[in-house]
């Protein structure tokens, strides 16, 4: 049977063990008597902007105060804020925003990846709990910096690999690969990240920010400012930054971290200074389940392909392929499987009438036709923001109701996966990479 | 939002002009995160899941399309209505139908309907034309023509020595020019997908005129209006164009007739 979301919520039945559904709208009435959290946000760009909308549908968060070093950006937080009854005091200065708003519970860091580390560790040490954005840092001991305060201080640092909290990726990691093992054994996963490079990001030319200023916060120029995650010197790399957030999901499915890598990547600005526009890598993993090779691609070229960012995991049983789009997420069953059937019922999966074959044809013994290969879907919407739910993880966390999905210990084992990536594409062979991180 | 969009600007650096189309793109893919009923996780798409009295925070691009849409609404007497393909809707010009209400102060939509079904394909192209050119604005370009697909143009001010950025509408045997400037244009009809303009107080398919243009001082407002075009009959669209000066309308009853034209307005000459 399966059970649209509307007509869940018009019965208003109970959730099913196997369904998602509950809308993010829903959850968050719920929460309307959460204790209030006062929230700073640090980086008041692309992606500050998309936190600050997604918590700004959340009951319980309040927005005291906003810190970029850009006076344009603390415009628009001030303005935007306003908008929705949050007076916020604005900052430059990330050190005078923690010294001066002692009532914050939480800090976001939505800033480049060079200044993750000292903003974070600062944040935790004076007692505030953190989402960061990844990567964690550009550099691999900042990283590991990051572990280290979160553990002396006990405060909690949740890092933006998003899709641990989707309720798509949390349905077919728990119900469909743990509980069911739908896929069998897995030998192989390929990822790609396609998108089209855009001209260098400009900047109106009133809001220009002093060369002081920039060069204070660490910056060359407002052209290497405004397109930070390009150069080395403020990235962890493009790989890092976009490819990170699917090996964070090859990691977490299969349970393990790669043993090694092998790498090429390219580019057509300065290599010295600038990162690589392509990359494709090879990991070797050893779960329990046995071998696994994964292959990541992440290419410049053009948004046109038609199947977006997704990652395959490939079993004997057949193969998921999840995104964080709906559209390209589509699960196959291998001729050979057995039966879906019951996880069908179950609402783990969904097939569409159409694509069923009749079971009388599908059973009957026909050497002259190929297998018919099934295809289902994840029963399960998200009627919010994509970084909705892992930010109200991390909220939630705060007040004591759940626990983290990506802690900085968690999010540090990818982490040192993509730098060492970018190793292998320098040195030009297989590396390995040791457990001990 | 399925079509393609378009900016020409004036500037006197190619590289500047190329970064500030750039960001207006940025922007909107924002609004159309916001605003598509295809993408599952935008505002309209969540507000389409609501029960009747929930409510859900929106983006301040929602929340301000949606009060445009509103007014329109009213304007047009409910000929447009972004609610339109709800469930329930009872389709009659003497009974308007409200499936939701704004709440200013928590920039929130409250479904006041069972079955919700908001639909901006009439209005959220010209609203992410305003948008995109109020960022050019504060790249101190003033100077702009903006597109999407063919349907619905906008105009900043004109290039240098020029009175407007030209435009030719209506039918072959009936054209007419526009030196469009500080307004926008907007055509529907039932050439390329037919009758598919639903009159909201019938439900039934558009069947007033083949051909409308709408013109008023911003994208947003010229786009539901030339969809409400279709369904309007002469006097109610005779009465608007009274009430707003700003804003004049071009139908086409049937293939092969005269344009009419109701109130000529300072953007139309």
């Amino acid at each position: 049977m399966t059970i649209y979301r509307r007509d869940m919520l018009k019965a208003g039945i109970a959730v099913g063990a196997g369904m998602m559904l509950v809308p993010a709208s829903t959850r968050c009435q719920e929460s309307a008597a959460n204790e209030e959290l006062n929230v700073g946000v640090i980086g008041i760009g692309l992606q500050g902007r998309s936190l600050i909308n997604a918590a700004l549908k959340m009951a319980g968060v309040r927005f005291r105060a906003a810190c970029d070093i850009w006076e344009f950006s603390q415009r628009y937080a001030e303005y935007y804020l306003a908008n929705y009854g949050h007076k916020v005091n604005t900052y430059a200065d990330y050190r005078e925003m923690l010294d001066k708003e002692p009532g914050l519970d939480a800090v976001i860091v939505a800033s480049p990846d060079f200044v993750h580390a000292e903003q974070v560790n600062a944040s935790l040490k004076a007692g505030r709990h953190v989402y960061c954005e990844p990567m964690m840092s550009n550099t691999v001991d900042g990283a590991r910096s990051m572990v280290r305060t979160m553990q002396e201080t006990g405060k909690l640092l949740q890092v933006g690999y998003q899709r641990r909290s989707n309720p798509r990726y949390l349905h077919a990691y728990g119900k469909l690969l743990q509980e069911a093992n739908l896929l069998g054994r897995i030998g192989n996963v390929n990822t790609q990240w396609v998108f089209a490079l855009d001209d260098d990001r400009g900047w109106p030319r009133r809001n220009v920010i002093p060369d002081d200023v920039l060069r204070k916060n660490g910056y060359a120029d407002m052209r290497q400012f405004r397109n930070w995650r390009w150069f080395k010197k403020y990235s962890g790399g493009l790989f890092g930054n976009l490819g990170g957030h699917q090996l964070d999901v090859v990691n977490w499915f299969l349970g393990a971290t790669p043993t090694s890598v092998a790498a090429t990547g390219g580019g057509r600005y300065d290599p010295a200074t600038q990162w690589h526009k392509n990359v494709m890598a090879m990991f070797e993993y050893e779960p329990a389940q046995g071998p696994v090779q994964a292959f990541c691609q992440m290419l410049t070229d053009t948004r046109a392909d038609g199947s977006g960012a997704h990652e395959r995991f490939l079993g004997t049983n057949g193969s998921l392929t999840i995104s964080q789009n709906p559209r390209w997420t589509a699960i196959y069953r291998d001729p050979e499987a057995p039966e879906w059937d019951d996880l069908v019922a179950l609402d783990y999966l969904q097939t569409k009438e159409q694509e069923r074959v009749r079971k009388s044809e599908r059973k009957a013994s026909d050497v002259a036709e190929t297998g018919i290969v099934e295809t289902y879907r994840l029963p399960v919407e998200l009627d919010n923001p994509v970084v909705y739910p892992h930010l109200l993880n991390f909220f939630e966390a705060v007040r004591g109701k759940t626990e983290l999905n990506c802690p900085a210990d968690v999010a540090f084992r990818t982490d040192v996966v993509a730098f060492k990536t970018v190793e292998a594409i320098a040195a030009r062979k297989t590396l390995e990479i040791p457990s001990g991180e | 939002m399925g079509t393609a969009f378009h900016v020409d600007v004036v500037a006197d650096d190619r590289n500047y002009a190329r970064q500030a189309a750039s960001a207006c793109f940025e922007v909107l893919e924002n609004i159309d995160r916001d605003l598509s009923r295809f993408v599952e996780s935008s505002d309209i798409s969540r507000i389409n899941h609501l029960r009747r009295g929930a409510s859900t925070v929106v983006t301040l691009h929602t929340f301000r399309c949606l009060q445009v849409a509103e007014q329109m609404k009213r304007e047009t007497g409910g000929a447009f209505d972004v609610a339109f393909a709800s469930h329930g809707h009872p389709r009659r010009a003497d009974h308007p139908f409200r499936g939701f209400e704004l709440v200013a102060a928590s920039r929130s939509v409250r479904v006041l309907a069972d079955s919700l079904q908001l639909d901006l394909g009439g209005i959220g192209k010209g609203y992410a034309l305003d948008v995109m050119a109020s960022q050019l604005r504060e790249w101190d370009l003033s100077s702009a023509r903006l597109r999407a697909s063919t349907s619905t143009i906008l105009a900043t001010e004109p290039p240098p020595e020029s009175a407007g950025w030209p435009l030719d509408f209506g039918p072959e045997h009936d054209r007419r020019r526009v030196m469009l400037r500080r307004a926008a244009i907007s055509g529907s009809g039932t050439r390329v997908k037919g009758h598919h303009v639903i009159d909201p107080r019938s439900g039934r398919p558009a069947a007033n005129v083949v051909r409308c243009w709408a013109c008023a001082p911003t994208a947003a407002v010229a786009d539901a209006l030339s969809t409400a075009l279709m369904v309007m009959k002469p006097d109610e669209i005779r009465a608007l164009c009274r009430r707003q000066r700003s804003v004049s309308a071009f139908v086409l009853p049937t293939e092969g007739s005269s344009l009419q034209s109701y109130s000529g307005t300072r953007q139309v000459k």
